[in-house]
């Protein structure tokens, strides 16, 4: 093992390190980053990883023993994740099933979904991230002086070893530690991956919206803790990946990055309504649907905001945004290009991506990020380098004449790259965040709004909680992914505010929530704030 | 109980010497303070007088030492005091509160103010526009640490002119005087940041919970920090209170703390998290129950720094202009005379110097 130090091991992309990719080589590694096509005669240097302390040792492939790899569809124009929407097609071969309450319903279709019944380690899900538990080896064929030059890692690399194999303390985990049901759910063509754990048959649905480059897995240990906080049979907790994220696959490729506030919002009712049926949007139309209370974290907590504000759910009552307020997003968002351009873009394997994320602060606890990481990178081939095997894994670039050219490009190694280009988002950022604050106090229901920092108030929002129109929930503690971050405290806030108003049981017989005086004398209406 | 200091607050706070302490730093401050004219800008004869508080009661603090302490607070060069007097002036003050009741008798003129929270200047510029102590007798219900950047200078000045005038002072418990809060909202920083430990926040959290809770004016006006409980009917039921406890995070004495008035009848689930609302109804029913004309209270931002409602049952007071140096509002205190009647004087942020300097952190990810 090495470099753990810092998180920056050499293999990652050395921006993390605040370096420059000033070098012939760290540009090519970024045009690689950038999934340009294999159409450019760049250069012979093009496969030439930067220089490595390590350089010598010799590098085994990061995974191996994958299935085999749909045909590569024609066009240079590529993107990996139109690759990804080929895979989920290709391998589903029958469209996903929907989620039916109480789980079951899903099995066949090879999609990986699962209900009720746990799946195996990540290895028998043949999503599209998830790397197999461990590797039988061998499945890429390296040119012996790439592997002198490019191996830097005593412990991402090699099948079996500690980091690949499943006991590794960056190893990934499944969905299933902490959820209990999965389901590909679809919503018109488009199919939203969804999670779910806590009776079907609760009253209370807690619904999850993830934020921007994250997936419904960073919910994972939050959603454990809120089951066991508030009881399995008192609420149950859903969450989805959104479009462009996670195992959620679109099926029109121009509309994959359509990840403006209303198409979420769309989405959002989509997802609910396929779940709950028409009651969800029309009372009284089918079965009632179960109250909702809407929880997002930064993007996601935006977009329930406006999900709440809209009234397209009648059932809602009750919202919970975590750690994004207008004034202080609106504020970093000319500094969110470079922030993302400074992030690692690929990496040898997943615990690398996993260690990555959590050494760099972005997640402080490497038992969410080891659940919540995975879904977020997919792995890439260079371009001309054919995959042995891999349902998996998506080439960058078209194929089509690639190979042939191929020559050192032939022999790279395919690295993890993050499945969400959030790039591709930035016109919708300002969309988001504008008007939130305005949009969150409109919203009728009880709400609350866990912060990281008591400073990141705006001004709307400070006056409003000063005069006692929500509540606020500080955890300094976490950085923003407070939700990973601070897994039980962020469900006691929930919970509590569940509580609180009354929208599942007090826990526990002794009243100490309400007075007695107050019970007996006052019946209760829960306030719509 | 202090002999000498509370003799001197009981007869002999219009003493030449008393008035002399405070009204010197008064002058230092303002030009255009009301007290000025009687400040002669020497506290000599203060300091002869002061031995004879000395060795009364368990802590020995004179008034020379809380003059000194006073001119050292009340400027805008405050200058914060020591660990140790910190200390002394925490246990004297706690003498004093444990004495008071959670129902505290508080006599007319008085001068009512609400939240401060931290922002120092703008208390200073409340002394100008109210009249500085013992002229003029006042009224804190509570919240005077967080949010703003002195809640140091802010609370030791409050609780030196509480010990120094007990009787002329009455500083009453907020929610925001409780170890939990002040561990999110700043002040135990605060204290971390001046003093290297948290010592000096130990000893003003341990005294916070000796601070009552309420304050009866004259018998007719109920003052507070937050408002009503379902769990109370009369005052005597408050008086019953055991109040020397950290805050609850539920139950009558948290209700106290923590309560709004609200537009809708009953009572209510508070958005807040803690206590409840409650409506125009519940207010008038408690003022008739317990025969008292008003409920004074501070806790909400108002705009207008005073907001009457549920019929002039219920008034909001609120003393921290432009509130966390970001939300425009104005400022209020409520002058009270000997006929009880009332004027409020509203006043704007003091210009200041400092806040300015500290920036506030900006996520570097919001996505």
């Amino acid at each position: 093992m090495q470099t753990q130090v810092d998180g920056a091991c050499p293999d990652d992309d050395p921006m993390v390190e605040g370096l420059e990719p000033a070098s012939e080589a760290l540009g090519a590694r970024r045009a690689f980053a950038d999934r340009v096509g294999d159409e450019g005669e760049g250069g012979g240097d093009v496969g030439r990883p930067p220089a490595s302390p390590l350089m010598g040792m010799v590098r085994r492939p990061p995974f191996g023993g994958r299935p085999p790899a749909p045909p590569a569809m024609g066009g240079t124009d590529r993107s990996p994740l139109d690759m990804v929407r080929a895979q989920a097609l290709a391998r589903g071969g029958a469209p996903p099933l929907a989620l039916s309450p109480g789980g079951g319903g899903v099995g066949g279709g090879g999609s990986g979904v699962t209900s009720a019944a746990p799946p195996p380690p990540p290895s028998g899900d043949s999503s599209s991230s998830l790397p197999p538990a461990s590797g039988s080896g061998g499945a890429f064929q390296f040119g012996d002086l790439e592997a002198q030059l490019d191996d830097d890692d005593g412990d991402g690399g090699a099948p079996g070893t500690a980091a690949d194999g499943g006991s590794g303390e960056w190893d990934p985990l499944p969905w299933d530690t902490c959820f209990s049901e999965c389901h590909d759910v679809p919503v018109g063509a488009d199919t939203f991956r969804v999670y779910s754990t806590g009776a079907a048959t609760a009253e209370v649905v807690v619904l999850l919206l993830h934020g921007g480059g994250h997936c419904a897995l960073s919910w994972a240990r939050t959603a454990q803790a809120l089951v066991a906080d508030a009881g399995a049979d008192a609420v149950r907790v859903v969450a989805y990946d959104a479009r462009a994220h996670g195992h959620t696959v679109t099926a029109d490729p121009t509309r994959e990055y359509e990840l403006s506030a209303e198409q979420q919002v769309e989405d959002a009712v989509a997802v609910v309504t396929a779940l709950y049926g028409a009651g969800a949007t029309v009372p009284g139309e089918g079965p009632p649907a179960p109250s909702l209370v809407v929880v997002g974290h930064s993007m996601g907590g935006a977009i329930a905001t406006r999900l709440v504000a809209s009234g397209r759910l009648p059932s809602v009552i009750g919202l919970v945004v975590i750690d994004v307020v207008e004034g202080t997003a609106v504020q970093a968002l000319p500094y969110m290009s470079s922030w993302l351009r400074s992030r690692s873009r690929s990496f040898a394997s997943v615990p690398r991506g996993i260690r990555y994320v959590v050494n760099a602060g972005h997640v402080r606890r490497s038992a969410s990020a080891r659940i919540s990481v995975p879904p977020q990178l997919i792995l890439v081939h260079p371009p001309g380098a054919a995959p042995a095997g891999g349902g998996d894994s998506v080439q960058a670039g078209g194929s089509g004449g690639g190979g042939g050219r191929g020559g050192p490009r032939s022999r790279r190694r395919p690295r993890w790259m993050w499945r969400t280009q959030l790039d591709k988002s930035e016109v919708y950022w300002r969309g988001w965040f504008v008007g939130l604050s305005a949009a969150f106090l409109r919203c009728n229901v009880a709400k609350v709004l866990v912060l990281a920092g008591v400073d990141r108030l705006d001004r709307e929002l400070m006056i409003a909680q000063m005069q006692g129109k929500f509540q606020t929930v500080m955890i300094p503690s976490a950085g923003h992914a407070v939700h990973e971050d601070e897994p039980e405290a962020t469900a006691g806030a929930v919970a509590g505010f569940l509580r609180r108003n009354l929208f599942i049981g007090a826990g526990g017989d002794d009243g100490t929530l309400l007075p007695a005086a107050f019970q007996q004398r006052r019946p209760v209406v829960p306030r719509r704030a | 109980m202090a002999a000498g200091v509370t003799a001197d607050a009981g007869g002999g706070d219009g003493t030449a010497a008393a008035t002399t302490g405070v009204s010197t730093a008064a002058t230092e401050n303002a030009t255009s303070s009301p007290a000025v004219a009687t400040a002669n800008g020497s506290n000599g004869p203060d300091r002869a007088a002061a031995p004879a508080a000395g060795g009364a009661g368990t802590v020995s603090l004179t008034n020379g030492d809380l003059d000194r302490f006073l001119e050292q607070l009340m400027s805008e060069n405050c200058k914060p005091l020591s660990e140790e007097e910190v200390k002394t002036l925490c246990d004297k003050a706690r003498e004093i509160l444990m004495e008071e009741s959670n129902v505290q008798g508080v006599a007319c003129p008085v001068t009512v103010c609400g939240d401060i929270h931290g922002q120092f200047h703008d208390l200073l510029e409340l002394f100008r526009i109210g009249g500085t102590c013992p002229d003029t007798n006042y009224l804190f219900m509570g919240d005077y640490v967080d949010r703003g950047y002195y809640s140091v200078e802010t609370v030791t000045a409050l609780v030196c002119l509480k010990v120094r005038y007990p009787h002329r002072v009455t500083i009453l418990r907020g929610n925001h005087e409780s170890r939990q809060i002040t561990q999110v909202y700043g002040f135990y920083d605060e204290c971390l940041r001046k003093y290297s430990n948290a010592n000096v926040w130990k000893n003003f959290t341990d005294m916070f919970d000796y601070l009552p809770l309420t304050a009866l004016v004259e018998n007719t006006i109920f003052c507070l920090h937050g408002g009503l409980s379902p769990s109370i009917d009369t005052l005597d039921q408050i008086r019953a209170l055991d109040r020397v406890q950290e805050v609850p995070h539920e139950g009558p004495m948290c209700d106290l703390l923590w309560s709004d008035p609200d537009d809708r009848c009953g009572w209510g689930i508070s958005p807040r998290g803690a206590g409840y609302t409650f409506g125009n109804d519940i207010s008038d029913q408690f003022n008739h129950t317990n025969n008292v004309t008003l409920i004074a209270r501070a806790h909400q931002l108002v705009m207008e720094g005073y907001n009457w409602c549920h019929d002039r049952n219920v008034v909001t007071i609120f003393s921290a202009p432009n509130y966390c140096y970001r939300c425009g509002n104005q400022a209020a205190i409520m002058e009270l005379d000997e006929q009880r009647n009332y004027t409020f004087l509203q006043f704007d942020p003091a210009p200041r110097r400092g806040e300015d300097h500290v920036t506030k952190k900006t996520p570097d990810y919001f996505l």
